[in-house]
């Protein structure tokens, strides 16, 4: 007799939609942690530093004017530096409160942006700064000129590299800045390119981004604008480059993916 | 050589603002005493290096900021290093500093050249604290 043999599979499934959403979910609030954690350490540098420092000269400013051997000169000058030592304060708190909303507005919408539109806004906002350093700025984005993404970053990030290339121009040459467009398979570049005093990156490398750094004496700086920038960049997925040759100029080249 | 009572003050800050409240502190608190205040830290390096390693002088007190461009007040510890010897002789090194982070601080008194870690600013209380054999 034949016996006859059967096959069988025996199959369970088990939906774990559930897990893998929370899972997920898990891994995102892990990251919000970790996101807010260095927000938190941040805050607690600038106040252990940019806060205290304006702080520290209000206090030893008002011990001289109680000096009672002061003279005029010296009155008006320490209340002058007084002055700007308050500024100084109002500044960093108004920083300290732009750096900490800037890592969180993910909710805003994106939109398409067009650079050359992008460009007029800010070149309308420091319009004094370009016609008293009669600052020459020679756009081309002929191969794009647009892209989805925050406008609100991508100002800041024209607006910050564009205003540094003013202030950090060569004293004796006319400054030029060339903003030009770039389209590569899938991501999009934009290049500035400027003819100022350059940043010295075997010294200084590895802290160009970093906040209150700052490269160069005799000049008006807060050290906020390049890590405000790579800040913006990093949080739109992109990626920041920098080449640069003391007195001859830096070039930035930002990089973000088309989708 | 001419006997002093106090030792000149150096001061290398990048910020005029502290030095000139520095200059008026110490002269306030040692009148006479002679201070030399510089905004740039190659300057301020060259003149200790010219003036303390050439020939027989007193000793003076240096009162460094850290954070500064450039040449921050660690790399100005750096520059010494190589003197070290007759800098320490002749120099009294104190980081004054508007940071109150611990690290800073710690960074600072791990350095054999710096004598004490000062946060801003420099007041009477503080120069009469470190100098009482001048008071």
């Amino acid at each position: 007799m034949q016996v006859q043999i059967k096959k069988a599979v025996l199959g369970v499934t088990v939906d774990i939609t559930e897990q893998k959403k929370l899972e997920a979910e898990r891994a995102k609030m892990t990251d919000d942690i970790i996101k807010r954690n260095k927000d938190l350490e941040q805050f607690s540098y600038m106040v252990s530093h940019n806060l205290r420092a304006p702080i520290a000269n209000i206090r030893g400013l008002t011990e001289i004017m109680q000096f009672p051997d002061l003279d005029d000169g010296d009155e008006k000058r320490c209340i002058a530096e007084l002055d700007a030592s308050v500024k100084q304060l109002d500044t960093v708190i108004v920083d300290l409160n732009y750096i900490l909303q800037v890592t969180h507005r993910e909710n805003e919408m994106k939109e398409q942006v067009k650079f050359s539109v992008l460009l007029k806004d800010v070149e309308l906002s420091i319009l004094n700064l370009i016609k008293n350093d009669s600052v020459q700025i020679i756009p081309d984005f002929s191969a794009i000129d647009q892209l989805y993404t925050l406008k609100s970053y991508l100002y800041s990030i024209f607006f910050n590299l564009i205003s540094n290339s003013i202030k950090y121009r060569q004293p004796e040459i006319k400054p030029v800045i060339t903003i030009t467009s770039a389209k590569l398979n899938n991501k999009v570049q934009i290049i500035f390119k400027d003819n100022g005093l350059g940043i010295d990156l075997e010294r200084n490398g590895g802290e160009i981004y970093g906040l209150y750094k700052r490269f160069h004496n005799h000049v008006e700086g807060k050290g906020v604008g390049l890590y405000m920038v790579k800040t913006q960049v990093e949080s739109l997925q992109g990626k920041i480059t920098v080449s640069s040759e003391v007195n001859k100029g830096t070039e930035f080249i930002i990089e973000f993916e088309i989708n | 050589m001419e006997q002093k009572t106090t030792p000149d003050f150096i001061v290398i800050d990048d910020e005029a603002v502290n030095n000139m409240i520095c200059l008026k502190i110490v002269q306030s608190t040692f009148p006479g005493a002679v201070v030399h205040t510089f905004t740039e830290p190659e300057q301020g390096l060259e003149y200790i290096i010219f003036t303390y390693l050439g020939n027989d002088i007193e000793n003076a007190v240096l009162f460094l900021d850290i954070n500064m461009p450039i040449l921050t007040g660690w790399d100005v510890l750096d520059k010494f290093e190589k003197y070290s010897t007759i800098i320490k002789e002749r120099l009294k090194i104190f980081i004054l500093s508007s940071s109150v982070d611990a690290r800073d601080k710690q960074r600072a008194l791990n350095n054999p050249l710096v004598t004490d870690y000062i946060p801003k600013p420099l007041s009477k209380a503080k120069l009469q604290w470190l100098f009482p054999e001048y008071v």
